[in-house]
Order: C-alpha cells, then structure tokens, then sequence
C-alpha cells in the first residue's frame, strides 16, 4: 500500500472546527496518519480537501433494487462506461452494482447505506453490496411489520424487542433497525393500510407508536452505533407532515437521541387532498431543530425514476395514480414491498412542492441535524447530489432553474422555498454529506480527516475560502481531482482509474436469544426456511467488518 | 435529410462467421461494420460501388438475411434489398423508404416515426413494436407487407399505418393507442387492452374484451380503451 | 448426520434434508435420484482424449477468446459465485450470456418488463392463501413436495391447512394434481390467454364483452371461476409451463398478471411461477445486478445489450449469430431445437459439467465439475427468490465450478 501526502489543500472538517485552512494530509495504510515518508505527493494547491461522502440512505442492493432493474430494461440500456480495465457500467437512474460503485467514487462519495433489507433475503443483499466496487457499506434489515416485533411492542418488553433486535441484526449481519411505515404493511396483507400511530395493527393489540416506542428503547438499551431509523406512517400523502410531527413527539418522550426520519420530504405534506396539498416543511423544520431527532432529505429531482420500498400499500396506491407497471412482493411474516416507475414533473403542481419541500429542509435544518439524500432511486439518481449541493449553496441557481425547468408556481403559495434567503456555506455542505451521516450513523472513522481515520478522502478542484459562481462549484462537484479510498487514489480528474473493495459494516450486539427461544421456535415451525438455513455468515461476505456493542 | 447524390450498390463477399451489424443509411458511407465483436472495414466483407447518378440510394443485392440495422434511424433517401433483410430493419426510422423484394426477419420498424418500409415477402415477428419496456411502439410511417407475418405487430402503436396483405400471427395491436392497422388475412388474438386507433383484419381471434356497436367492436373494455376492431369476414 | 441441507434439483429448494451418510431423510423421490450416484464424466478432454485440467481450460480460452462471439449457456444448476464469474468472462470476451429461462420461464421476465409482477414469497400460501390457484403446472409430478411444504395442505401462522383452502386447479388434463383440488377445470389446449382476459373482463364488471364459450368453458363456468377468485381473502395464483410454453407465451404471463392486478383492487392476490431447476432464479438475478439484464445479453460492443429473440440461445444458433459456445451444467442438444443443435455440431463447443450427458458427446472440451449443493457450497435461489446456501456434503477431488471460472477468467483477461 502507498503512502500519500496531500499537500498545501484547503482543508474543511466541522469534526475538528477546521473550516477552510491550508494544511498536509499524511495517509499511511489505509489510514490518516500525523506524518510520514510519502511514496507519492498530491499537489492539492487551490483545492479543498475533505473527507468521502456518506450516503446514509440509498437503496443499492437486494431483491427488491433488482427486480427493479429487471422489469426496466428500457432505463438499464445507458451505457455509462464500456468494458476495458474495469467493468462495464450499465444504467440511466438505476444503476448495475459496478456502476454504483463507480459513480458514488466519481463524486467524491465513499460509503453508503443500504436502508431497507428483509431477513430473509439478506443473503441476496450482501452478495450485491459484495459485487458494488470501491465503497464501504451497510445494510438496515427491517423491523416494521415483523409478527414478532408486533408481538413484543403489543406486551411492551423491551428485553425481549431487545434481544430480537440483536438476533436479528446478527443473522442479517445488518447495521441498525429499519422501519418502514410500521403495521401498514401487515394491514397491506389484507388489502388496507393504516393511517395513524394509534390505531390497532390488524391482528395484534400493538399500534405504530408502541411498536417505534419499543424499538427506540431497545435501539438505546443495546447501544447501537445507529439508532432507530424510520420511514414514517402515512407517506407520501396530504396530511402526512401530521403523523411525522406525532412521530417525532414520540421521541421527544423517551429523551435522548434515538430516531432517524428517512426521506422527510416525502412525510412532510399539509392539506388533506392533492389539491390542496401543501409543504409541512417550516413547521417540521422547527420541531427537529428543538428535538432529538435527525433527518434525510429524500429529495427529488425532476426526471423518470422508479420508486421501491418496503411500503407495500403506498406503491399500491402509486401504481393505482401512475397506471403504469408494478412488482408487489409480500415476504413472509416480516415485510413486504412494492417497485413503480414514475415521472416527476416540474410542471406538476404535485411535483413542484415536493421538489420545492426536500430544499426547504435542506436550508431551514440545522446542518448537524440533516444529511442530503434523495431516497435513491425513489427521489431520483444519487448521482445528482452535486447539483442539490449546488441548489443548497446558491438562490441565484435555485432561481434559474424555477425558471428554466418551469417549476410550477403553486410553489409560490404552498412552499415557503422562495422567501428563504439562505446559502448554505461549504461548511455547512461538509457537514450534511459528511460530519452528520457519520454521527448519525455512528461511523468514528468516517466523515472526517483525524489522525487514525479511515483515508477516505474527496479533493475537489475548486478553493473553498473563495467560492466561485455556481456553475463552477457544480462542475467541480461532478468531478472531484482525486477520490481516495481505503489509501488508494481510485479517481482522478472525474475518472475511475483503479478499483478496490470496500468493507460490510456490521453490528454484532450482546445477544441473549434465550429470553425469546419459545418465540424463534414457534416462528420457524411454519417458516419456509430452516432456522439453520436463515441468515447470513460473516465468511460469506467479502470484507465484513464487525462493530461489536 | 439523407443529402448523398449517389447510388450506392453493396454486395456481401463471402460467408459471414456471426451475423453483421451494420447501419446502412443512404447519403452515409462512414457507418461502422461489427462481425461480432470486431469492428471490421466494410471492403472486408463487401463489395462496395458508388454510382454518381445523382440519387440518394442503396442498393443491396445478395443476400442481407445476417445482416441487421438496415436503415436504422434513415431520414431520407431510398434503400433497396434485392434479396432478404435481416432484424431490426428500418428501426427508429424517421424518413425515406426502404423496399425489401425478398423476406425480412423479426423486428422491422421498430419505434419508427415515419418513412415507408415495404416487404414484397414475408415478414418475422414484432413489426412495428416498442423494444422492451419502452412506452410506445411506432408512432408515424407507413409499412406494407405483401406476404404474411408473424406475431405481435403494432404493439403500443402510436400512430402511422401498417398494412399486411396475407396472414398475420397472435397479437395484433396490443395495447395500441393510436393509427391503424390491416390485416387482409387471418390474424390470431386482436386488439387486446387497445386504448385507441382501428384495426381492420379479414379474420381473427378477437381479445373477449370487446363489445359490438354497430359495424365494429370497441375495447378494451379493461382499459376504458376506445379502440376499434372491424372484422371483415363477419360483417 | 448433516442438518439443513439443500435439495439441488427443483426450484422448491427444500431445506430440510438430514443426511446420514448415503441416506438423505425428508427428500422426495425426484430429489433422491438427483442426490443417488450417477455416472461421471471421469476426466478433462480435448476431443475425447484425456488431458489435464490446465490443458483444458487453457484450450477453451483459446475456442472463446478467437470466436468472434462466443455463446455462454446454462448456468441454471450452478451457484451464484460461478455465474457472477461467468457473467464477467462473457463481458470480457466481448460473447453472449443466456441461461436456461430463456426456453422455460423467461416469458415471465417479459411479462414482468411490461406489467411489473404481483408477487410474495411461498410463505405466503403457507401463512395466509385461502383460494390456491395452480394453472398450467403440476406440482405433484415437477415439485413433489410443494403442496405439503407450501401450498396445499401445509399449515401455517394464520391458516389451519387444507380445510382452510379452496384449490383451483386448472389444466388441459387431469393431471395428478388435479385430484388436489377443490374444483377442477379442464381446459381447451392454447386458450389461457383468451380465458385469463375473459376472467378479467368479469373481475372489471363487463360480463357482455365475454361470448358463451371460451377455450373450452361456458360463459356460466367462467362468472363461477371469477366468483371463487374474489372470493379469497388472500389468494394465490402459481402458474408453470403449461401457460408460459403454449400459444400466447409471454403474453399468457402478462394477462394472468393483469388479471391479478385487478383483483388486487377487490382483495389480496399475489402469484408466482413455478420454476424449475433449482438455481434458475439466480442465473437471471446475477446478471442483473451485474450488467443489468437476466439473459440474452449481447457483449460485443463492449456493454451489455439484451435481446430476446436475438441473444437467446436458440435464436442466435439458429441465425448463426455465435461461432462458439461454451455450456455449463446444462444439455442442450437433448433440450433445443434440431436446427440450434446442428449449429452446436458445426461449432467449436466447451462444456463444464459434472454429468456426461448429450452434449458432451459434441463438445470439443470437455471440463468435469464438482456437484452443486453435494461436494460444492455456494449460493442459490428458490423459485421465490429466497436466498439459500446450498452445503457441502462429501468429499470430492474435482474442482468447483467457481475454480473453473476463477482460472479462465484470468486466462481470459490476461
């Protein structure tokens, strides 16, 4: 492994308050390191130096981000880069595994997380993550409509949601608890949904609220790295930004951090039809900033993309709106999920408050408290984070394109985006893609340049102390000098130019799944698979990485 | 649009290992040629004249059967194929006219948008259709088949006419929205969750989601569609 | 005695089996002849004449990296680790991949790229299915276990078993599982399309668009039919090749997957093909994920194409479009048409497989294997997508298919 000086870059890190100072990076064996002999220097001379980018939520592997690229060879046939010295890269939104590898390395991003995983079908998941090139990653298996979460949130036991959690995790070899639109999914197996936190799961005595109350609980008592990470109830509908608030008060009673709201923009609608739906977004804004809870944008860029998640009766009803195509799939006693194409319009009324709301969120939350996202692909392709960046950073653009694309201007009455006179700073910026994923996720050695931090590392062509217009900061963005993975410079000048693996983070917690053995076993009594057979092993996987709590 | 002024004649020279990839337009003579995954000069594999008689054509004589993307994305001009053609023939076409005296094989106007393509034989399958996933099949042009074809034609068509002299296979104007088809001959299933457009067939299967008003049936009942299927041999 | 263990032979992919010894408790007889011991091919050719390994495989680098496009066929009874390499060597040489859907469920992918696909995981049926539909497959004969397992009689967290269950059985004869059944109905052959559109045509409400008789029922039989369908709470649909392999083909697939929609509008219903060799699943996934495609995928210009039709196996012998063809654990010329195995004969053909079988008697190298699931591990997946990790049971001197692909992939690239 080489050793690299980067020199005389400008330097940004929030983790150590650095904002913009001339200094020497020194990278040893994957490593930041406080000096060494160099085998190579980067002039980094008028760049800005900062740590890789973190994706804390991008659907990039598993059955579900499969079956959609099956069902859409007509967005699969762009070709992004042919075969040569590395693999050929395949994809318009949705993206082949070598080409998510490479794209996020093309912009500078280093690691992303896998939000949405079935238990059952975790084996899947890691042998796609296992073929994404370059990146370190994760997976959050899911937690919101499992029988056994029910049961154990209906009886209030945390000792037992705690130990289950950590079974599950462990057979997952995922990173955290994902929810997605807790109870509804279950309710989607009998043609319904339901619509707020308090009422009855059919078939249990649990609600939402006692099923993300329980699992919040166990998500501290088992000291995850990451906490309780939620897409809410009632998405994507008028009146959704009501649930998101009751959501987060449901947090604010436990007290300490311990809730992640997914893709907010997509929860954060007022009004009660389509008509005369609104952004919830000022509002929320001010309750995240006051409470201990952290967010993703999920926001959408105007295009074609297709929508997957595990929210089985919402891409029922998208598929009912859009009459186009739609994958359902209902996976056992744990979850289900659904795929859609659609289209977002700037013209659409709809469209243009969502896309309007995603930056809202972006300019009114505090930096520490927000991760750039688009929900990918739901939002639209991660591989616009540089111009959302851009967006964030300049009025004068947000303003171009209202005006080139023809957003329409029932944002002016149902969004507040055209009176926010913010900029985000590149400080700011570094923090949502950087410094907050990490906390948030727990990640110690990622989103920042400290001594003994992993050498991930973005350089990007542009002096941050003197910020050129937008159009430079964008182009910039796309092309970072270098990417440096694991120590390894893997772009150069927006080009891929070598290729290494990255690492499969997994938490192991201190588990004790005697307390709920009578419950496995009647589980895996009428399962389909053994109990032998369910799961996944850590030398199945290429490069696990275990963080033990 | 295609702006040559000459006559182009192009013969193959020997056997072919795997079948030829090559976009034969008129007025372009710098398209590649790809005998599997070489890219090869096209004097390898063909005899190429150019005949300065003013006109905007090609001319291919022997047999074309193995090689695919005739007049792929044409905007104008005329080609001829003396003998068979092979897939994909006029796809994507925009303009011109191309006249195949012998067969063609699957795939022959595939999302064309206007031009005319005429076969004097038999025609594979998928004439006129969207390729996969893709929202619309042909949305303008006309294409004549003077023997029969096979299955699937006009599918999510958007417009423009096809005419098929003889007998056509299973699936005709699936999901169609607009522009006409004719079949003089017996087809297979019909018209099944058309949205919009006519079909004129001699004899089918028809989609049982349609209901007779007057003259002709409209469907898909399905699809609320309001297309319209007349049966020549019944009324 | 080894617990857990993985049945290789149909897309079931039962779990259960406890093996002592020879002896492997819990399998069905299809799954005892896979697991019973069957002849070897005994040692690498060329040309019939015994080489080495390294001979071998350095003589079929030579056959693929000179065709001009080379085919690469099979892989629906190999693991996901050997696809995924093979995947890449047909991306590197610039060949076609296909795999074993594209003659039995691919018209399912296409239905899918049109109409998406309702689905669930065979614990569905287990769990929840009050009406079980089976149209066109027989799974007392092709998956033996599947009506205990899964669909029929086995209980599960929310149903009590065949007493909780109305069975539909639908199919041109009366086939052994027809006895299954609740209500049988028979069928005139190559009608599914016309009868799945007819039964929608109901669902929606416009009895007056169906005529008195279709494929075979009366108009009466067919409302009946619609009736029991929306009588289910959940129900489930499993088709097999007697839909996907008829007249209408992909387009038999695309209407029972509307049919489903609509029925989804009134109450649950999801639907899953039943699918045959154990792995043929993955053998559409892996490419997916990799290059985008799940089969007939082109890679001379360097990315992938896909094309079915075209890149499919049998077409592209037929049209003479691949000079070269390299078969992994597959038999094509017992399986494709006379005039795909003629091009076979004329071109110089690798197969990797543990089994002589017909094809080897034409191929011109010949690599024997390790058997998937008894002497090698890796990853499979069942006919729902569910992910499983077949075992390693015995010992074996030959090498994996993964070691294969591993050193012609280097040899490839090199």
């Amino acid at each position: 492994m080489t050793s690299i000086l980067i020199k005389n870059g400008i330097v940004v890190d929030p983790e150590q308050n650095i904002n913009g100072e001339k200094m020497d990076i020194y990278i040893k064996d994957g490593k930041i390191v406080d000096e060494c002999k160099a085998d190579k220097v980067i002039d980094a001379n008028g760049m800005t130096v900062v740590a890789g980018g973190i994706d804390i939520h991008a659907h990039i592997a598993g059955p579900k981000v499969n079956a959609g690229r099956a069902m859409r060879p007509e967005d699969m046939k762009h070709v992004r880069m042919k075969s040569g010295k590395f693999r050929c890269a395949m994809g318009g939104v949705l993206l082949t595994c070598p080409s998510i590898g490479y794209e996020y390395a093309r912009m500078g991003y280093t690691t992303a997380i896998e939000p949405a995983t079935p238990t059952l079908y975790a084996i899947h998941t890691h042998e796609e993550l296992d073929s994404i090139p370059i990146i370190d990653k994760a997976a959050l298996p899911l937690f919101g409509n499992w029988h056994l979460t029910f049961k154990f949130a209906a009886e209030k036991d945390v000792e037992k949601m705690k130990s289950f959690v950590a079974w599950a995790i462990e057979r997952a070899k995922g990173y955290g608890i994902k929810v997605v639109n807790p109870g509804g999914v279950e309710a989607w197996m009998y043609g319904k949904n339901v619509h707020s936190l308090n009422e009855c799961i059919p078939g249990f005595e649990a609600t939402p609220a006692e099923v993300l109350t329980t699992l919040m609980k166990a998500s501290i008592e088992l000291n995850l790295p990451h906490k309780v990470h939620v897409h809410c109830n009632n998405l994507g509908v008028p009146g959704s930004a009501e649930t998101t608030a009751e959501t987060i008060e449901l947090a604010k009673k436990i007290g300490e951090y311990c809730l992640h709201i997914t893709h907010i923009q997509f929860n954060s609608y007022t009004g009660d039809t389509w008509k005369n739906m609104g952004s919830g977004a000022e509002e929320l804004a001010k309750l995240i900033n006051d409470n201990p809870v952290t967010v993703d944008m999920g926001q959408v860029i105007f295009g074609h993309t297709t929508t997957m998640t595990a929210d089985g009766p919402f891409e029922f009803a998208l598929f009912k709106l859009a009459k186009s195509k739609w994958i359902n799939k209902d996976v056992e006693i744990e979850t289900g999920g659904g795929i859609v194409p659609i289209t977002y319009r700037a013209k659409s009324a709809v469209n243009a408050v969502q896309w309007a709301t995603g930056l809202e969120f972006g300019l009114l939350v505090d930096p520490d408290k927000i991760v750039i996202s688009t929900d990918f692909p739901n939002g639209g392709p991660f591989t616009s984070y540089p111009y959302i960046i851009t967006l964030l950073m300049s009025k004068k653009f947000r303003e171009k394109e209202i005006e080139e694309k023809g957003v329409n201007n029932y944002i002016e009455k149902a969004t507040s985006l055209l009176s926010i006179e913010t900029e985000r700073t590149f400080y700011d910026i570094v923090k949502m893609t950087r410094t907050t994923p990490a906390r948030i996720l727990g990640l110690k050695n990622k989103g920042n340049l400290k001594v003994g931090a992993d050498a991930d590392v973005a350089i990007y062509p542009f002096n941050c102390n003197d910020m050129p217009d937008y159009e430079r900061i964008l182009k910039a963005l796309e092309n970072p000098a270098y990417t440096i993975k694991d120590g390894e410079i893997v772009v150069k000048d927006g080009e891929i130019v070598s290729e290494n693996w990255g690492k499969t983070f997994w938490v192991k917690a201190k588990e004790q799944s005697e307390v709920i053995e009578e419950e496995l076993e009647s589980v895996f009594k009428y399962y389909t698979v053994s109990r032998g057979n369910y799961g996944v092993r850590e030398e199945w996987i290429r490069r696990a990485e275990a963080i033990r709590v | 649009m295609g702006g040559g002024n000459l006559t182009i004649v192009i013969k193959p020279k020997r056997e072919f290992e795997v079948c030829v990839e090559a976009e034969i337009v008129p007025g372009k003579t710098d398209f590649k040629v790809y005998l599997g995954k070489e890219v090869v000069p096209i004097e390898e594999l063909f005899y190429v004249e150019n005949i300065d008689d003013g006109e905007d054509r090609i001319l291919l004589q022997g047999d074309f059967s193995r090689v695919k993307w005739i007049g792929k994305s044409m905007k104008g001009g005329e080609i001829i194929v003396e003998g068979n053609a092979g897939m994909h023939l006029g796809s994507f076409m925009e303009g011109g006219r191309i006249i195949v005296k012998g067969n063609a094989d699957d795939w022959i106007g595939g999302m064309m948008k206007g031009g005319e393509i005429i076969v004097e034989g038999n025609a594979g399958n998928r004439i006129g259709c969207n390729y996969w996933g893709e929202s619309k099949g042909m949305e303008g042009g006309k294409i004549i088949v003077k023997g029969n074809a096979g299955n699937y034609v006009g599918e999510k068509m958007c417009g423009g006419e096809i005419i098929i002299e003889g007998d056509a296979g299973d699936f005709i104007g699936t999901e169609m929205k607009d522009g006409r088809i004719v079949i003089k001959g017996k087809a297979g299933y019909t018209g099944w969750d058309m949205k919009g457009g006519e079909i004129l067939v001699g004899d089918c299967e028809l989609s049982p989601s349609f209901v007779k008003e007057g003259e002709v049936f409209k469907g898909d009942v399905n699809v609320k569609g309001n297309g319209s299927v007349k049966i020549l041999k019944i009324n | 005695m080894i617990k857990d263990v993985v049945c290789t032979f149909c897309g079931n992919a039962c779990d259960d089996i406890e093996f002592e010894g020879d002896y492997g408790r819990n399998l069905c007889p299809v799954g005892e002849a896979k697991f019973a011991r069957k002849e070897r091919i005994k040692t690498p050719m060329i040309n019939g004449k015994e080489v080495s390994y390294d001979e071998a495989i350095e003589k079929a680098a030579e056959i693929l990296k000179s065709s001009k496009r080379p085919l690469l066929y099979g892989w629906s009874s190999t693991v996901n680790e050997a696809i995924r390499l093979g995947v890449i060597i047909a991306e590197k040489l610039g060949g076609i991949y296909d795999q074993c859907s594209s003659v039995c469920h691919a018209p399912t992918t296409l239905a899918m790229i049109e109409q998406g696909i309702v689905g669930g995981t065979l614990g569905q049926a287990k769990n929840r299915a009050d009406v079980v539909v089976f149209w066109g497959c027989n799974p007392v004969e092709a998956h033996p276990r599947h009506p205990t397992r899964y669909s029929v009689m086995a209980r599960g967290f929310l149903t009590r078993g065949r007493s909780d269950r109305r069975v539909i059985v639908v199919d041109v004869r009366k086939t052994p599982t027809a006895y299954l059944a609740t209500d049988f109905y028979m069928i005139k052959p190559n009608s599914d399309f016309a009868i799945f559109t007819a039964l929608r045509s109901i669902v929606n409400g416009h009895e007056e668009a169906v005529p008195d008789r279709v494929g075979g029922l009366k108009k009466e039989e067919l409302i009946e039919l619609a009736k029991t369908l929306e009588s289910a709470k959940y129900g489930l649909v499993f088709f097999g090749l007697g839909v996907t392999h008829t007249r209408g083909h992909e387009r038999n697939v695309e209407a029972v997957i509307k049919l489903v929609q609509d029925l989804n509008k009134k109450t649950r219903y999801i639907l899953q093909p039943m699918r045959g060799h154990f792995n043929v699943v993955g053998s559409g996934e892996v490419p997916a994920w990799e290059v985008g495609f799940e089969y007939a995928i082109d890679f001379s210009r360097g990315y992938a194409r896909f094309s079915p039709g075209e890149f499919t196996a049998v077409e592209a012998l037929i049209r003479g479009d691949c000079d070269a063809a390299m078969i992994v654990a597959s038999d094509p010329v017992a399986h494709f048409p006379k005039k795909a195995v003629e091009r076979l004969k004329k071109i110089p053909v690798i197969q990797i497989d543990p089994h002589p079988n017909l094809t080897t008697k034409i191929a011109d190298v010949v690599i024997p294997t390790a058997i998937v699931g008894i002497e090698a591990e890796g990853t499979i997946y069942r006919m729902d997508g569910v992910p499983l990790r077949v075992k390693k049971i015995k010992d074996t001197n030959y090498p994996t298919d993964v070691e294969i692909m591993e050193k012609l992939l280097e040899k490839i690239v090199r």
